[in-house]
């Protein structure tokens, strides 16, 4: 009934949580890696990008459905591999300013680069769109990605949860992330915590870039670009820090766009840009740790 | 297992300036050598520098002869050397038992040692589960010690375990490290507390200005003051 | 001379642009202004060391206040269809756009700035990426204050290339002036040594929402520029446009104006180059046919390369200064004995 009123529908909330879920998913990886670098991966859309690519060609080619997922993960780990070594551990030492330009500046590099081979106009990636066809549930219609986003997410946030807390790896992980001078005094390896890091941002990415592939199946040069800045915005207002506040900001802001997108008409919706990033500012001007996080970080202030 | 630390003229320098400079001492096994000064002498440098934290610009740091310099600190740390840092730098949002297990991260061979931790610090057994931010000044400073042997190091360093802790804490402190140079570790302390460390160290090295300018034994104990400051002028 | 490395290449820019042909001399235009957008930008991220990802917005700013003023009134229904009335029968000549639009940056500056200049490093350019988002997402669909989605068309083209040089040279004066003033000074001082700044006095806050305030003009200013040089549309003032100008500055070296003038030369070149060849170009008897993107991928990854490799930029951080005749210092003191 309270749906009703609100004039959203089962599809709509369905949506706005799977959404929510794979910006969730988004926000982890960029927070680990934020966690143990201390570097904020613009580059992170590009990641996803390469995955949809990797996934549009393979059904171009007439490939098996597996193969293209494949061949997605195994692109976009690489791509992340490469990017871990050329760009993050040379820059380790640098100021904060200069990794954010780097990573920007990779960003755009991987864009034009996708722009030259691909071209501006964008490939369809046929093959996993059955997955976007709906179920009817008791005469109520659901795409079949909704649910199968939402199941995904919430095992691969599960996994983590896992690892994070009953692993020494994840042990080493949290810890290098609060205060990695110390964890190396006490043996934590600092190469091992990184890649470790690294490598699951990555895999994360692929899975997005799969379940974003199938909501929109036509990939361009920009494709999750958008979703990128808008999960940013998410992590910064949840909490940079630490990666429970971090997801909950993805959650949170892939829910609210889900909810705010179906619900709202679009000559309103279109400023929802303004009022996202409006919020970031001020949330970085009074809690700049985020919302969900206790005071206490690793942003600046003057 | 044992082993003996030896700094030979060492010398450490940040950018244009010199922490310390040529500064020569050994701990051997089951010694505690204590390491005292005024601020700024250089004795934080000195065990940074001993876990590969802090820029060498000359001479050596041996453990049992094989050298440190150079190394990664996590490196040093799994080859048995600990540190203590100044300020405990425990993880407050972490439990007890996780700030332990991470002090496993440098240990050489298998097995919990947390076991013989709560032995020596009953205190930490209680607050196993709880968050380590919740614990009281004294019971984090424990807490990091404990952190340490966790590993089951030759070599323990320590950096002003005392400050800001109260007498009777600092008892419980001084006891246990009593206890583990029993243990035949060997452990470097450094200390703003001249006088106990004199009284409970084997010899405690008076640095100023990145130098070593007199060495002191237990007996010297109650004219630590004075000794010092005819030193200093 | 600090002053004359800067000048003297404006010049010779400006001076080399009226010698090629009308179908080159774009490209030149569109480097001079380039110019006074990178010397804006160094005004406050060279001098205070904070990254800013919003200034493209002050051009943009200044892109609107001038072009909505100057295109004729007959055509303005015709791309401004939602124009607010006030608007719609308002108009000023060019120079006096020119200085609305720097006024429109410098004022915008000082509101953003207010609020803004309380952050550091990450906080400052997520911060400012924001300020980026905020004034793109409104000028692409507020029609009541310029043509939105549409291109400014009707503009009359009137930045020529002495125009662009004289806007560039004002920005190049204007920074040079700041950065041996006072206030510039107190300001490198921060960035330099933060703690030793404040124990002396200087408040980090105000010297930054100086030099924040001075850029958005200049950014304004340049804005205005751009809009009568050729049609422009919102799309192309926001991330592009922000990628390539802090590339101009992070290769030229962010700590010098000198910098700034050479990495926005340099990189301008190079990108008006290839994007030329992109279109079919005859370079010494070969002909050059770059498929289309090309242009981006070099200078992203020339960014990259000199990041990673020379974080201080061409120029090093150092200006240029003549040789004078003096006699020679005595050697500095012996370091500080520990």
């Amino acid at each position: 009934m309270t749906l009703a009123i609100l004039n959203i529908s089962w599809q709509t909330l369905a949506d706005a949580l799977s959404l929510g879920g794979v910006y969730a998913l988004m926000a982890v990886g960029i927070g680990l890696v934020f966690g143990v670098l201390r570097l904020v991966n613009f580059a992170y859309g590009q990641l996803v990008m390469a995955g949809a690519y990797a996934l549009a060609y393979s059904s171009v080619w007439g490939w098996p459905t597996w193969a293209g997922i494949l061949l997605c993960f195994g692109v976009v780990l690489a791509l992340t591999l490469l990017m871990d070594r050329l760009v993050f551990r040379p820059l380790r030492t640098q100021s904060p300013a200069v990794m954010l330009v780097a990573t920007f500046a990779v960003a755009f590099l991987l864009q034009s680069i996708a722009v030259l081979s691909f071209g501006q106009l964008g490939t369809i990636a046929s093959s996993i769109a059955p997955l976007n066809r709906p179920w009817i549930i008791d005469g109520v219609a659901i795409r079949k990605i909704a649910i199968v986003s939402i199941a995904v997410a919430a095992v691969c946030l599960a996994l983590l949860q896992l690892l994070l807390t009953r692993t020494s790896v994840g042990l080493h992980m949290r810890a290098a992330a609060m205060d990695f001078g110390t964890a190396r005094i006490l043996g934590v390896r600092a190469n091992r915590v990184i890649g470790g890091a690294v490598l699951i941002s990555g895999l994360l990415a692929a899975v997005v870039a799969v379940m974003l592939t199938v909501r929109n199946p036509q990939v361009t040069p920009t494709f999750g670009l958008d979703d990128t800045i808008i999960v940013l915005a998410g992590v910064v207002l949840g909490g940079l820090n630490r990666p429970i506040p971090a997801t909950l900001g993805g959650f949170a802001i892939g829910f609210a766009s889900g909810i705010l997108g179906g619900a709202l008409p679009t000559n309103q919706s279109q400023y929802l840009p303004t009022f996202l990033f409006a919020a970031v500012i001020l949330v970085l001007l009074v809690r700049p740790n985020g919302l969900f996080t206790r005071s206490g970080g690793a942003v600046e202030r003057a | 297992m044992t082993a003996t630390l030896a700094v030979e003229g060492l010398s450490v320098r940040y950018g244009a300036v010199e922490a310390v400079r040529d500064l020569s001492l050994e701990v051997r096994p089951g010694e505690i050598v204590g390491l005292i000064g005024p601020n700024g002498a250089g004795k934080s440098s000195t065990l940074h520098a001993i876990m590969g934290a802090a820029p060498v610009a000359g001479g050596d740091v041996r453990l049992d002869g094989a050298s440190l310099v150079g190394r990664r600190s996590e490196d040093i740390a799994r080859s048995g050397v600990a540190l203590v840092p100044e300020g405990r730098r425990i993880f407050g949002e972490l439990s007890v038992e996780e700030n332990l297990r991470i002090g496993h991260a440098a240990h050489r061979g298998r097995g919990d040692r947390l076991d013989s931790a709560f032995e020596l610090f009953p205190v930490l057994r209680e607050f196993r589960k709880r968050s380590a931010g919740a614990l009281s000044g004294g019971q984090q400073q424990q807490l990091a010690i404990a952190r340490a042997l966790v590993a089951e190091p030759d070599v323990l360093l320590l950096d002003e375990p005392s400050l800001g802790l109260a007498p009777r804490i600092v008892d419980v402190v001084f006891d246990a490290l009593a206890r583990i140079r029993g243990r035949g570790i060997a452990v470097l302390l450094v200390e703003q507390r001249a006088q106990r460390t004199v009284a409970l160290a084997d010899r405690s090295h008076v640095l100023a200005n990145g130098e070593l300018r007199l060495t002191l034994r237990p007996g010297d104990a109650g004219d630590t003051d004075r000794l010092v400051a005819a030193y200093m002028a | 001379m600090e002053l004359a490395g800067p000048v003297a290449l404006v010049l010779a820019t400006a001076l080399l642009g009226l010698a090629v042909s009308t179908s080159l001399q774009t490209y030149f235009l569109d480097t001079l202004v380039k110019v006074s957008i990178v010397v804006a930008l160094y005004v406050f991220i060279g001098n205070s060391g904070v990254l800013s990802f919003g200034h493209v917005s002050f051009v943009a700013l200044g892109v609107w206040v001038s072009g909505v003023l100057t295109v004729p009134v007959g055509e303005k229904p015709a791309i401004m269809p939602g124009l607010a009335h006030f608007l719609l029968h308002a108009q000023v000549g060019n120079v006096p756009s020119l200085l609305l639009a720097a006024a429109a940056g410098l004022v915008f500056a000082f509101v953003v700035g207010l609020p803004l200049m309380r952050l550091s490093g990450l906080a400052a350019g997520i911060a400012t990426f924001g300020v980026l988002e905020i004034t793109n997402n409104v000028l692409r669909y507020y029609e009541k204050i310029g043509p939105g989605l549409n291109a400014f068309s009707s503009v009359p083209q009137t930045t020529g290339i002495w125009q662009a040089a004289i806007g560039a040279l004002i920005c190049v004066v204007l920074a040079f002036a700041y950065q041996r003033s006072r206030f510039g000074r107190m300001l490198r001082a921060t960035r330099e040594d933060p703690a030793a700044a404040s124990a002396a006095g200087i408040s980090i806050y105000r010297q930054r929402l100086v030099a924040f305030t001075l850029s958005g003009g200049l950014a304004g200013l340049a804005g205005g520029l751009y809009v009568h040089m050729l049609p422009i549309e919102v799309d192309s003032l926001s991330l592009d446009l922000t990628f390539i100008t802090l590339a101009m500055l992070v290769v030229g070296g962010s700590g010098s104006l000198l910098g700034a003038v050479v990495g926005a030369l340099a990189v301008s070149g190079l990108d008006s180059f290839l994007s030329a060849a992109e279109n079919g170009v005859d370079v010494l008897g070969w002909h050059l046919d770059l498929p289309t993107g090309t242009a981006l991928i070099v200078v992203g990854a020339l960014m990259a390369i000199v990041l990673v490799l020379r974080p201080s930029g061409l120029s090093g951080g150092r200006e240029l200064s003549l040789p004078r005749r003096r006699p020679r210092a005595a050697p500095p003191a012996a370091e500080a004995a520990g």
